[in-house]
């Protein structure tokens, strides 16, 4: 399902000492599937972005397209948008509230006006892709750990069967292990299900490994959208607007500068690997440099 | 939307009255009120006006927000109005089935109206020129003879200043769990108000766990910091009286003393 943004402004408080442009002139086309990377220092119009994608907030000047038509029209079935395009906020396990996991998670679907059964199903389904035991069904949300929270609070859109998922920062405060546990699954989610991820984040670091397209918020505007390495390519400007390229393409391009490697726009550590032990094969026969003994 | 509500806000702004002193404001709102109560005829209205009007000028703080504060008291203000119109005694000046309304009734619910329009217009006023660290080092300061009586006049002052503090912030957070609610396909602005009571409860219970996590993380901070109650405490930025407080304690005094001489 297809995103288009034309010519998006956000006005807040408009009138008042508070008024900010939160949104400018914002343009971009999402395509079914797609696995695309929202980046941006923090107050760079991120979450204010990705609310008008679901109609949570309404823009101010120019149009909104989910799959061609205009959700702004009068005629459009918001409810329906909202299943199409779950979103996933930052921190959400403090949405949480039901008596037990289970009818936390069936919340969306039941709200959908989805039948009994088949809502229980699709609450099972989404426990098990985030990997919850069927065995904390029925245990209070309150008492599992953060980690587990958050995952039950994921379940909570999946089961609404969303086309779009966006997920808003969402390693935010957990430790490396777990950062990296909950990105894996979303991948792993997005393959599986085959859905349009929408993955917002002020970290270069977490997004570059996933997703195939970044695009960079600055100051409420679009200021980059293109494919990781080309986007990753233009370290200067990212760093004027505070952000900053991962840490391993640092070191793969001062090796490039140096002429030992001659790839470039390396950004993930898997692919680090791949090119520095291929070098360190061919560099010379000698078995210094042999990986294996 | 919930953002909205305005009341207790504090509006940053650049004015005479935002540089006040912050215990004269407090008087100043606590003779405003009293000034309120001392005339039972529309005329007293008109000084009132003036007062406000002037305070309101020059705060700079544009109209609209203010009205915007009106907002939540609306359902209060109409239903005062509409028990005055219809249950007071009187000439009667329009009768329909069982709805019987008085000339003095009339009289009365625009009466009533004007002066909680005024009071909470006025009293809000110090909320939007004072910030919570001033309001609470003036209201320490104003009330700190009953210690005398051993009220912990720091500890209310301070629980005071809290609790406003937290206004915006349990806005902004009941803001964002609606959002993430609705996101789940929650409904909260159709059905009667039995259905909308009940949506409500998605909202309510992230809303009463997060305040509770708040008012722990905030009290630990506060520990963490060498937080001991009032004794011995000492403050960075000491109320001094400036000239222009003097004059603005000799207004009020002036205010209240002729509004007690309108009929």
């Amino acid at each position: 399902m297809s995103i288009t943004f034309d010519k998006v402004d956000h006005l807040y408080g408009k009138g008042t000492s508070f008024e900010k442009m939160a949104l400018k002139n914002v343009s971009f086309h999402i395509r079914d599937g797609e696995f695309v990377g929202i980046i941006g220092h923090t107050g760079s119009g991120k979450s204010t972005l990705i609310q008008h994608m679901n109609g949570l907030l309404k823009c101010t000047g120019g149009n909104i397209y989910y799959d061609g038509k205009d959700i702004s029209d009068k005629e459009y079935d918001r409810k329906k948008l909202r299943q199409n395009v779950g979103i996933v906020f930052q921190y959400p396990e403090h949405q949480l509230f039901e008596a037990t996991v289970g009818k936390d998670v069936a919340f969306g679907p039941n709200n959908l006006g989805i039948p009994g059964l088949q809502a229980e199903v699709r609450t099972y389904e989404a426990l098990r892709s985030v990997g919850i035991d069927d065995s904390l069904l029925d245990v209070s949300p309150f008492d599992l750990s953060g980690g587990q929270k958050r995952r039950v609070a994921i379940a909570g859109v999946l089961a609404m069967k969303p086309k779009v998922l966006v997920l808003d920062e969402p390693a935010a405060g957990l430790d490396p292990v777990g950062r990296r546990d909950i990105l894996d699954m979303i991948a792993g989610i997005r393959r599986e299900e085959n859905i349009t991820v929408i993955l917002v984040s002020h970290s270069m670091e977490d997004v570059a490994e996933y997703v195939d397209r970044i695009m960079v918020m600055n100051d409420g505007e679009l200021a980059m959208d293109g494919p990781v390495g080309e986007v990753f390519a233009h370290r200067r400007e990212l760093e004027e607007m505070g952000l900053s390229v991962p840490q391993i393409s640092l070191l793969m391009k001062d090796l490039e500068d140096a002429g030992i490697i001659k790839d470039t726009g390396i950004y993930t550590m898997e692919e680090a690997v791949r090119v520095l032990s291929k070098r360190l094969l061919e560099g010379s026969g000698q078995s210094t440099y042999n990986t294996t003994p | 939307m919930i953002r909205d509500i305005t009341i207790g806000q504090y509006y940053p702004s650049e004015s005479v009255i935002h540089r006040l002193d912050a215990r004269i404001k407090f008087i100043g709102t606590i003779g405003y009120v009293i000034a309120l109560f001392l005339f039972d005829t529309f005329w007293g209205f008109l000084p009132a006006l003036f007062w406000l009007g002037t305070i309101i000028v020059l705060s700079r703080i544009p109209l609209r927000f203010i009205a915007k504060g009106l907002k939540p008291v609306l359902f209060l203000l109409i239903f005062l109005a509409l028990f005055n119109l219809f249950l007071t005694p009187g000439q009667t000046i329009f009768e329909w089935w069982i709805f019987n309304i008085t000339d003095k009734g009339l009289e009365n619910a625009g009466f009533m109206a004007l002066r909680l329009m005024f009071l909470v217009i006025g009293s809000s006023m110090m909320t939007y020129t004072t910030t919570p660290s001033q309001l609470t080092a003036g209201m320490e300061s104003i009330f700190k003879p009953l210690g005398v009586f051993k009220v912990p006049v720091h500890e209310v002052a301070m629980m005071m200043s809290i609790a406003l503090r937290f206004i915006p912030i349990l806005l902004e957070e009941t803001d964002k769990i609606m959002k993430a609610q609705q996101a789940r396909g929650a409904d909260f602005e159709s059905g009667n108000i039995f259905r909308r009571a009940k949506a409500l409860i998605p909202v309510l219970v992230p809303l009463f766990v997060s305040a509770f996590r708040r008012a722990g993380e905030l009290a630990e901070a506060m520990e963490a910091r060498c937080y001991h109650g009032g004794k011995g405490r000492t403050k960075l930025h000491p109320l001094k009286m400036k000239g222009r407080d003097y004059v603005g304690l000799a207004l009020i005094i002036g205010f209240v003393v002729a509004m007690g001489f309108v009929p």
